[in-house]
């Protein structure tokens, strides 16, 4: 269900804003058709929501096809013409360049990077907001980035860490699928962080584009020696707070 | 305490000399690394094998050299190819290092065949992990292979003897800022409440890094009333642990998942009933809940501050008075949640 100031709307009374057929149509019918109810604050505010989640699924698709390799932490590997690694493996940005020349340095030069899924996530959700947010306000809202995982999360994607139950999984979610009989000696197997593309699709840093049964496989062939315990789902979201950064958008304009 | 949770306890040295004859005494080549440092031990190293092979070979089965001498020594007996002379226990550490160090491919050309499972695996494990902690920061290497041997031991062999060892692995590794998140993993997934204690001694050390990494991991294990003014932080977690370990379990969540995972819960239908759990994880919770489905009926259905109220009340009324909670017990929720919340006053008979 869709509230927009309040009130209910039909899917038919937001229609035009959403042209049939495109990546714009298959969200707002999914926020639509949610058990939660989602509520905006007008119909701008829906739209930045929408634009957001379908940015976030294009920048899955370009960071799966940027070369960028997968290496655990301790030998994770970045462009130290933008980024410092530090001990745990996380990416920090070096203090004499742009958030967002870093940020797209990641895309462009995709081979000079490898990390776990975790931080792909994170840097899928950065690639997203430079792509509706004006650089300059890029730069001073994500002025001190870390890439890593949800330890070292930026308060504005600070929901993004936090797992809430839900049924309703939609399209620029993030999702996890959990490998509870883990190999030992791959601990990095123990889960796979994914963004939820919609029609059944899924990104995970190291397995690539697949649905959930090509997930779930890719982990059970990660399982300690002799478990017939399978990797499943979780029934939770990490969702951005598009809210607060459609807030910090529009007070830009 | 700057430094004691770093250093092996007595119980520990007497585990590691029941394992391991020998293990407490300094081997040569130990002592020449200590004393002298690694280039002067490799260089011993080489002149005895160009002298005296069968000495060098020996001094490298010694059961009590140190799992870091072994390790620096490693590229030097994969050089002179003397692998398949040595003792199991050193050949299973060759495979499992170049397995770590992701030179499998290289292992077919030793010869070597060890199990990746059984005694002699274990014991290999145990020998790294023991003999090689107190090295903890040689190479980046190394300690990827430290924290691979835990994780095996924690999660395949469920070994609780090295619980200490890898709790102080943690602790070291989040000084230098390093990864912990995959040690920390397979401490909690031993679930054991052990962890708990062994996490909660780092409350009282005066590292800044140390205090406050146990203060968050405790947190994450439900761990309640840490910042009472003018009280200890480890005794408020002694009291806590006391009150509430009977009826904590451990979940399935994780670091990996989300940024703030509840690693173990106070099972509060448990405490209210007064009643130990079986076992700590939370298909024992789920039976649990079963089967006391009855007398648990109206206690479920409430909100979880009001349960953690009713449950924190039975408890302390339980330990004083068992006919009076026995009698309390019987009342409708209603009539135990005005007692409990002090409406009427403390329970009398």
């Amino acid at each position: 269900m869709i509230k927009i100031a309040g009130k209910v709307v039909e899917l038919q009374d937001i229609g035009r804003d959403f042209p049939r057929g495109g990546v714009e149509s298959m969200i707002i019918q999914k926020i639509w058709g949610a058990e939660e109810s989602f509520e905006y604050s007008s119909i701008d505010e829906l739209r930045f929501e929408v634009e957001l989640r379908k940015s976030t699924i294009e920048a899955a698709v370009e960071l799966n096809s940027s070369g960028m390799g997968f290496a655990i932490f301790e030998k994770s590997r970045c462009n130290t013409d933008y980024w410092k690694r530090s001990p745990d493996g996380g990416f920090v940005l070096k203090s004499n360049v742009r958030p967002s020349d870093a940020i797209r340095d990641i895309y462009k030069n995709g081979s000079l990077y490898a990390t776990e899924c975790a931080t792909a996530i994170m840097i899928v959700f950065y690639k997203a907001v430079l792509t509706l947010y004006p650089d300059a306000l890029y730069d001073k809202v994500f002025s001190n980035i870390t890439l890593m995982n949800w330890h070292h999360i930026d308060p504005v994607f600070g929901s993004i860490g936090l797992m809430k139950n839900t049924k309703d999984f939609l399209p620029g979610d993030r999702g996890y699928f959990i490998n509870p009989d883990v190999d030992p000696l791959t601990p990095h197997w123990q889960g796979e962080n994914v963004i939820i593309l919609g029609g059944g699709s899924y990104y995970g840093h190291g397995i690539g584009i697949k649905n959930a049964e090509a997930i779930i496989e890719a982990l059970n062939q990660n399982r300690a020696r002799g478990s017939n315990k399978s990797a499943y789902m979780l029934k939770k979201v990490g969702r951005v707070n598009y809210r607060k950064l459609f807030r910090t958008a529009k007070s830009y304009h | 305490m700057e430094s004691q949770p770093f250093k092996f306890i007595h119980k520990e040295v007497i585990c590691m000399q029941n394992r391991f004859p020998g293990a407490g005494t300094i081997g040569n080549l130990d002592m020449i690394r200590i004393r002298s440092g690694n280039e002067k031990l490799k260089a011993y190293f080489l002149k005895t094998m160009q002298t005296n092979k069968e000495k060098a070979v020996s001094l490298l089965n010694a059961e009590n050299l140190s799992f870091a001498t072994f390790y620096i020594l490693m590229p030097q007996i994969l050089d002179l190819n003397v692998a398949s002379e040595l003792i199991e226990r050193d050949k299973a550490a060759v495979l499992f290092c170049l397995r770590i160090l992701s030179h499998a491919d290289d292992t077919p050309m030793l010869n070597l065949k060890t199990p990746e499972n059984g005694d002699l695996y274990r014991n290999t494990l145990e020998w790294i992990l023991l003999s090689g902690s107190k090295e903890t920061g040689l190479s980046d290497e190394f300690d990827r292979i430290l924290e691979a041997a835990a994780v095996v031991l924690l999660r395949q062999y469920r070994d609780t003897e090295v619980l200490p060892a890898v709790v102080r692995m943690v602790f070291y590794r989040n000084r230098k800022g390093m990864y912990i998140q995959d040690l920390v993993w397979a401490l909690f997934s031993l679930k054991d409440t052990r962890v708990l204690s062994l996490i909660a001694d780092f409350l009282k050390s005066r590292n800044k890094r140390d205090a406050e990494l146990a203060e968050n991991l405790l947190k994450h294990a439900s761990c309640q009333g840490l910042e009472q003014k003018g009280r200890p932080k480890y005794e408020a977690y002694i009291s806590w642990f006391k009150e509430n370990s009977p009826y904590l379990y451990f979940t399935d969540e994780t670091f990996h998942q989300t940024s703030d995972p509840l690693l173990c819960k106070v099972n509060l239908e448990a405490k209210y009933l007064c009643r130990k759990l079986p076992q700590k994880d939370e298909e024992a919770v789920e039976a649990f809940a079963d089967a006391d489905r009855v007398r648990l009926s109206s206690f479920s259905g409430l909100d979880n501050q009001v349960k953690a109220m009713l449950a924190e009340y039975s408890r302390r009324l339980y330990l004083r008075n068992r006919r009076q909670w026995n009698r309390w017990m019987e009342y409708p929720i209603e009539k135990q949640i005005e007692i409990a919340s002090g409406g009427r006053g403390e329970h009398n008979d």
